[in-house]
């Protein structure tokens, strides 16, 4: 940018435009306000709400609450379906403790579980969400929060504090209707041999404490239902199938995920850190995918014999069947009370009542 | 603290409203010191005592120099002030690269040493501020200056926030005289400031991280060999980026430093209109790029000791140049690159120089489109990992190799090459134009309409809070 200073006796005097910017400024802040009224608009007309954002920092923070005096509470740490399904709500409602919610979308815990295995001042109990692509697939897509959030900064502390004023209020701040995602999406022809992935979309929202749930479109707007399906379908195998590069690169992971889950799960066993797996239901395309690529005989079953943890699978228990998974792999936002009741009561958080389903 | 952040934001209003306080002129600069300490604090507080060590070791030193007139005790303290500060230097920035260097010597040797981990965090914007106190010895070394009589004012010129992780690298004789007679911000400076905060917010947000940083990360963390459409447009975006990136950090220092009353120098003059190379360091990181001139290249001989001894001390003010910006060979490369293209330069425009063609428009064009391609050659070595990486990316760019593979989207690829099209060509229409005309002759309508959609599309870009380019060297 070329701006010019006059030189006098070394000292440089920048030199300022001529006219008055006063009248400009204050247009400037009118037409700013007009369009950012009507951006707010535009998004809550296509069904958008307010929602926390979940970013980096905000996970950050609820890690850093084991440090800062609640160590000793539940912590939930997984992947999405964790995230998404376990109701924080009904889990403090029932047990009167309100766990940690650290589950990250397509996130492997095994990363999270080292960190906390290292952490003395970790001494509640573990729940460890099972999705077997992040987990046993090793797949990173947030690691770099669980990685840096001791290196956060206090400048990135004071932004997240900053960024908790305005989330509450603004619909359009979420990272979905960021305007390069916008264009980004947009449906343009590509070359012969380019292959681009349509990038997961908007499916949730967040409370402050990382409480999350299914957004509204995702489970009653059929268009938008069937829009993130088609997003987790580019992943599914063919007529059973994938290709074996796919297979190989997908699979490769699964006897090193196993290895520092179990040495990291022994730690916190030493430590008296009861922990819990949980695999929640799955179905359609994504049940077909986890399936060929991580048979729980050969993935599930070893998790629970080398840790030498106890683990509720949602094929073992009727409890944790039946429910709506409106996009193949998250549980309805209107059935989280259930699915959270139901695993509360397998880990005996609960007294022990008949279910419905006769378990 | 990152400009490009809510905390910057509040951060910059508090101390905008304490700088206009009716408090003495001293007050006001204990609130700029303890605002720039907070500012780098902010990031990592412990690298707060490197400032420290800075500003104590160049005050003393300079202090001494000034007062000495014995050679050997000069030399002495002169190199105390380089020992500590390029010791520090040395030490964060270019620890491992010397590690990792030593060690591959060793292997070549037959030596099987093995290092513990490096786990040394580089201060951020440590060149930056190194630079700028050397400067002040080593002009009170060479007698260009005296030294600054407040201690005040000297800490506040190692640390004045604005510019002190990314430039511009100021001089003493800029800056210190600013901080010791009272300065008063008009109105007139103030919004002229947050204009320019404006304009170094959209560069940086909009063009540098959402227009054209996904499509260069996109063909630079490729590991297949590339098509050659793939291969230039994700440079020509690294181009861009960089520069939106720099020039947008250096447009927010101005015109932070503007709203408070203080003068930054200019750090980028349209640079990718340069006709040449020596034009292009004319017109890019020009504080840098002076600095090296003045305290290395002049000292070194310049062009006073004949063509041969000018193409060394070219080359060696280039590649010294080169590692300043990261501890790796290909750095060292980049600078190799432009030193021979100035080297190169110098004997062309001997021979070639007068011929009437250069100085039409079309020769004048033609000659800085190909200054752009050059540029652009180079800047593969700047932002590739490895030398294999920059050399498959040569490769399909120089088409030695055709069949690579697409990765770029039709999006990306309209992003990258209208955005690099439109840069371009707003920087040859503002070639010898200053912005403030072009500002003083808009009209307020136009003006502000264009001040408020850009306002609107900062803040629904979104962005990530990424951090500048040039924070890491």
């Amino acid at each position: 940018m070329l701006l010019s200073t006059s030189s006098s006796e070394g000292i440089q005097t920048r030199i300022l435009p001529k006219a008055s910017l006063v009248a400009p400024l204050l247009l400037a802040i009118g037409v700013c306000s007009a369009l950012l009224i009507a951006w707010e608009m535009f998004w809550r007309s296509e069904g958008a709400v307010p929602s926390y954002r979940n970013s980096d920092e905000l996970w950050s923070k609820e890690r850093r609450r084991i440090n800062e005096g609640d160590g000793h509470l539940p912590v939930i740490a997984g992947s999405s379906r964790v995230l998404f399904n376990i109701d924080l709500d009904t889990w403090e409602r029932l047990t009167g403790e309100r766990p940690i919610q650290l589950g990250l979308e397509g996130t492997s815990p095994v990363s999270m579980v080292e960190g906390l295995a290292n952490d003395p001042d970790f001494t509640g109990d573990l729940l460890i969400g099972v999705s077997p692509v992040p987990l046993f697939g090793g797949l990173d897509t947030r690691g770099k929060a669980v990685m840096g959030y001791k290196r956060t900064s206090y400048s990135a502390r004071a932004g997240q504090w900053l960024s908790e004023l305005l989330e509450p209020y603004l619909a359009f701040y979420h990272k979905d209707y960021a305007l390069f995602q916008i264009i980004k999406r947009q449906p343009l022809p590509n070359r012969d041999g380019v292959s681009i992935r349509m990038g997961v979309r908007r499916l949730t929202v967040m409370d402050q404490d990382r409480n999350t749930r299914l957004w509204w479109r995702v489970e009653s707007d059929p268009e938008y239902r069937d829009l993130a399906r088609s997003i987790w379908a580019q992943r599914f195998p063919r007529d059973g199938k994938l290709p074996p590069p796919v297979v190989e690169f997908m699979t490769s992971k699964i006897e090193n995920s196993l290895e520092r889950m179990q040495k990291a799960v022994n730690t916190l066993h030493q430590r008296g850190v009861k922990v819990t797996f949980l695999q929640s239901p799955a179905s359609g395309g994504f049940l077909e995918l986890e399936q060929l690529l991580y048979p729980r005989e050969s993935t599930w079953q070893i998790l629970l014999a080398e840790t030498g943890s106890e683990g509720f699978h949602w094929e073992d228990h009727p409890g944790l069947q039946g429910y709506e998974l409106p996009e193949y792999s998250h549980i309805a936002s209107g059935e989280r009370e259930r699915f959270t009741t139901e695993v509360l009561r397998l880990m005996g958080k609960i007294p022990q009542v008949k279910t419905a389903a006769g378990e | 603290m990152l400009f490009n952040s809510l905390t910057f934001i509040v951060f910059f209003a508090v101390v905008l409203i304490l700088h206009n306080l009716p408090v003495s002129w001293r007050t006001k600069k204990v609130q700029l010191l303890i605002a720039s300490y907070l500012f780098y604090a902010a990031w990592n507080p412990p690298f707060v005592l490197l400032l420290w060590l800075s500003t104590v070791v160049d005050w003393s030193v300079a202090k001494r120099l000034y007062q000495t007139d014995n050679v050997a005790g000069r030399r002495l303290l002169l190199a105390i002030s380089l020992g500590v500060n390029l010791g520090v230097l040395a030490f964060f920035k270019y620890g491992q690269f010397l590690l990792e260097n030593f060690i591959s010597a060793a292997a070549m040797l037959g030596i099987n040493y093995k290092a513990p981990d490096w786990n040394i965090i580089l201060p951020v914007g440590i060149s930056f501020y190194t630079f700028q106190t050397l400067s002040y010895t080593l002009d009170i070394y060479l007698r260009r200056s005296k030294p600054s009589k407040s201690l005040l004012d000297f800490s506040l010129f190692v640390t004045f926030f604005p510019q002190l992780v990314a430039g511009p690298i100021v001089r003493p004789t800029q800056l210190l005289p600013q901080f010791a007679t009272p300065r008063r911000t008009t109105q007139k400076a103030l919004n002229w400031g947050l204009l320019l905060i404006t304009l170094g917010l959209f560069q940086k947000i909009v063009v540098a991280d959402g227009l054209l940083a996904p499509v260069s990360d996109k063909v630079f963390g490729a590991s297949a060999l590339l098509n050659p459409v793939d291969a230039w447009l994700g440079t020509l975006a690294f181009a861009g980026q960089i520069f939106a990136d720099f020039s947008g950090y250096t447009t927010i220092a101005i015109g932070v430093a503007c709203a408070l009353g203080f003068s930054l120098p200019d750090n980028f003059r349209y640079p990718y209109a340069a006709i040449g190379f020596s034009d292009f360091w004319k017109r890019w990181h020009i504080s840098l790029s002076s600095w090296l001139r003045d305290y290395l290249y002049i000292p070194l001989g310049g062009n006073r000791k004949g063509a041969a001894r000018t193409r060394i001390n070219l080359m060696l003010t280039m590649l010294l140049g080169g590692l300043w910006h990261g501890a790796s060979w290909t750095f060292v490369a980049w600078g190799a690159l432009h030193g021979s293209f100035l080297v190169a330069e110098r004997w062309l425009r001997a021979r070639f120089g007068g011929a009437p063609l250069w100085q039409t428009f079309s020769g004048q064009l033609m000659l800085g489109l190909l200054t752009f391609a050059l540029v652009n050659i180079a800047w593969v070595f700047f932002r590739a990992e490895s030398f294999e990486g920059a050399g498959q990316l040569l490769q399909a760019m120089l088409l030695f190799a055709t069949d690579g593979q697409k990765i770029l989207s039709s999006v990306y690829m309209l992003q990258a090459a209208c955005t690099v099209s439109l840069l371009v060509t707003y920087h040859w229409f503002m070639r010898e134009r200053r912005l403030e005309d072009l500002v003083a002759k808009a009209s307020p309508l136009a003006l502000g309409n264009a001040w408020g959609v850009a306002l609107f599309l900062i803040v629904i870009t979104q962005g990530g809070s990424d951090a500048f380019i040039y924070f890491q060297f």
